[in-house]
């Protein structure tokens, strides 16, 4: 994996854009796991609108995702939000998301995880600058640190 | 990891710890300097991994890091022998593709009236991010029909003619695909995106013909000097890119069932005889004639726009279809490997066919001369057209390289081009520019890919395609 961009052109504190030959990634760093979630959302729309959202939210929504592993819930959190801007424009300002423990899906049973979120956006954004084409599983990381926690996520484009 | 030079134009992955198989990488000494550059090698080592892959890992000579499969990598996989398929192997863009029309134009006669050609282009073919045909509303059965019969339903519903399907790999129609298997989500990611470019390297480019090297060969493909051609890069859009993302969840829950040992996540996989794989493939198909009806609609629009500006019918113009080729697909095809022929599936990512003359499959107007094939460079130098040739099919499962390959980083470029008016110096260079975001235009700067006049040269050096002219553009429209 090569080394981060570090120079501090993103708006969202604790996310650095990635460096990648074809494609665009993120690389996100937060206190807490929630925040890590709310940091990388932000990013994500960041990377799509190339600017921070402009807008002030007009609309709230509901989120809900769960999967078995963090880096799967990542991934099906930022699917969400990039699906409701493809289909709808809705633009992501602010998410205040819940992570909580869910029951598995799996046939073994067990516990997935699960976020609950309300998610203020709005659909007025305009012009965005970059397509995502999909959230990859290439080097898809969250991961607790000594500074609170990490994610890495590289999106097509 | 430790390559062997074979020859001027080929290295040889050795096959070491897991690898199944060698891997083999097209390039001279000047391409491999930049390929070692990203991870592109260790991917083609990763790719040898898979089972049931037969012959060699392959990487093309524009070659660079992707996810699970590098951008420009060529895997054949035999079903008889546990072989798997990787939607990772196709890419998100599911036929991301290239068309290239001609036409009884040359440059001179255009010239007076680009300006004015490229802003009809601009405002008749949505392109860009977001933009969708809102005014052409698609119904439930339409989709459907895209889906099963790609081009054959453009045509039916009057964007092209019977001769445009002739004139495209598989006739515009992949058989056996399964529209049931295509998540509704991504329908509804695709519904308004027919006939539309898209952004980040999607593009239509009206160009040239500035040097021939097969008279023979371009006159038979309608190119010759100064032949004013128009090339369509496209693939499924939404749909497609829903389709992937579908089926590597349903991969990754596979490659755990079947026990695959995966180096790399993004190179989830199921055997080929699994009910997963029937799946996908069914999808992938349905994706496949969807990117196929996406070209065939801005061909459409594309004649159109030629008509109204130039105030000339469509016979005068004579915009006729050189060829529609894929570059990033997953086909069952026969190949002979190791003296026997087998039917693989052949996956192609940012790999175009190249099967040369005399093959079923070449369409009946090339049959003597191979199939053609398109090679777009970056937006300000040139392209090439080639054909492909017995050497492809015998060593690269009749397979070429698909585009100049990055060198930059979006980023890099964007930085790159910072404080330029790009516009401006494109109109310099005679280029005319028409873009929804230059903030695009700014990460596709000629500079941000390798130069393909280098790509091409391996290529035709090599034996796995042979050049016939060399094409300038004059015109871009970008997403």
């Amino acid at each position: 994996m090569t080394e981060p961009d570090r120079d501090g052109d993103s708006p969202v504190p604790g996310v650095e854009s990635l460096e990648h030959t074809a494609d665009v990634g993120l690389e996100v760093r937060a206190p807490t796991l929630a925040e890590l979630f709310v940091r990388a959302a932000r990013g994500t729309m960041w990377l799509v609108l190339g600017h921070a959202p402009r807008e002030e939210p007009t609309e709230t929504r509901t989120l809900q995702v769960t999967e078995e592993d963090l880096p799967a819930l990542l991934r099906s959190w930022l699917r969400e939000l990039l699906f409701w801007q493809e289909t709808e424009g809705f633009i992501t300002r602010e998410v205040s998301p819940k992570l909580l423990p869910m029951p598995s899906c799996g046939a073994e049973g067990g516990q997935a995880l699960g976020i609950q979120a309300r998610v203020e956006g709005n659909l007025r954004e305009g012009p965005v600058e970059r397509e995502i084409k999909g959230v990859t599983l290439h080097g898809l990381a969250v991961e607790e640190v000594e500074e609170g926690w990490f994610a890495r996520v590289i999106f097509d484009v | 990891m430790e390559l062997v030079r074979l020859d001027s134009h080929r290295w040889l992955v050795p096959r070491e710890g897991k690898m199944r198989v060698d891997g083999l990488i097209f390039a001279d000494d000047t391409l491999m300097k930049d390929i070692r550059g990203d991870e592109a090698v260790k991917q083609v080592a990763n790719v040898a991994q898979l089972p049931g892959i037969v012959g060699r890992s392959i990487g093309m000579p524009d070659i660079h890091w992707g996810y699970g499969f590098a951008i420009g990598g060529v895997a054949a996989f035999d079903p008889e022998n546990g072989g798997v398929i990787s939607p990772g192997g196709v890419g998100y863009d599911i036929n991301c593709g290239v068309r290239l029309l001609r036409s009884r134009l040359t440059a001179q006669e255009i010239r007076p009236r680009l300006g004015r050609l490229m802003d009809e282009l601009y405002e008749t073919i949505p392109a860009g991010v977001g933009k969708g045909y809102k005014k052409f509303v698609l119904s439930g059965r339409d989709i459907r029909e895209i889906l099963t019969r790609g081009a054959a339903w453009a045509v039916d519903e009057g964007f092209g003619t019977e001769a445009d399907l002739e004139h495209m790999e598989d006739r515009g129609t992949i058989a056996e695909a399964d529209p049931d298997q295509v998540s509704d989500r991504a329908v509804k990611r695709g519904r308004d995106q027919v006939g539309t470019v898209g952004s980040g390297n999607h593009f239509i480019e009206v160009g040239a013909v500035d040097q021939v090297y097969d008279e023979d060969a371009a006159r038979r493909l309608g190119l010759e000097q100064d032949t004013v051609t128009v090339f369509i890069h496209s693939g499924s859009r939404g749909l497609g890119y829903q389709v992937c993302d579908d089926y590597l969840d349903t991969m990754l829950r596979a490659a755990k069932r079947y026990n695959i040992d995966l180096p790399d996540k993004q190179l989830v996989c199921a055997p080929l005889d699994s009910d997963e794989a029937r799946r996908y493939l069914g999808a992938m198909r349905a994706a496949a004639n969807y990117a196929f009806t996406n070209r065939q609609m801005m061909a459409h629009r594309v004649r159109e726009a030629f008509q109204t500006v130039l105030d000339r019918g469509a016979g005068d113009l004579g915009m006729g279809l050189v060829y529609d080729v894929a570059h990033n697909i997953a086909k069952f095809e026969k190949h002979r490997v190791e003296g026997r022929e087998r039917t693989l599936c052949v996956h192609r990512k940012g790999a175009t066919r190249a099967f040369p003359p005399g093959h079923p499959d070449v369409s009946s107007a090339y049959k003597d001369l191979g199939q053609p094939v398109f090679i777009p460079g970056d937006m300000g130098r040139y392209s090439y057209v080639l054909l492909g040739t017995q050497g492809a099919y015998d060593e690269t499962f009749g397979s070429t390289c698909h585009g100049a390959g990055r060198r930059m980083s979006r980023r890099q470029a964007k930085k790159s081009s910072r404080s330029r008016k790009l516009r401006e110096e494109f109109e310099e260079m005679g280029i005319q520019v028409r873009a929804s975001s230059f903030g695009t235009v700014a990460e596709e700067v000629p500079e941000a890919y390798k130069d393909v006049a280098g790509v091409v040269d391996v290529v035709d050096g090599a034996g796995i395609g042979r050049k016939v002219v060399r094409l300038r553009p004059l015109g871009v429209l970008k997403g």
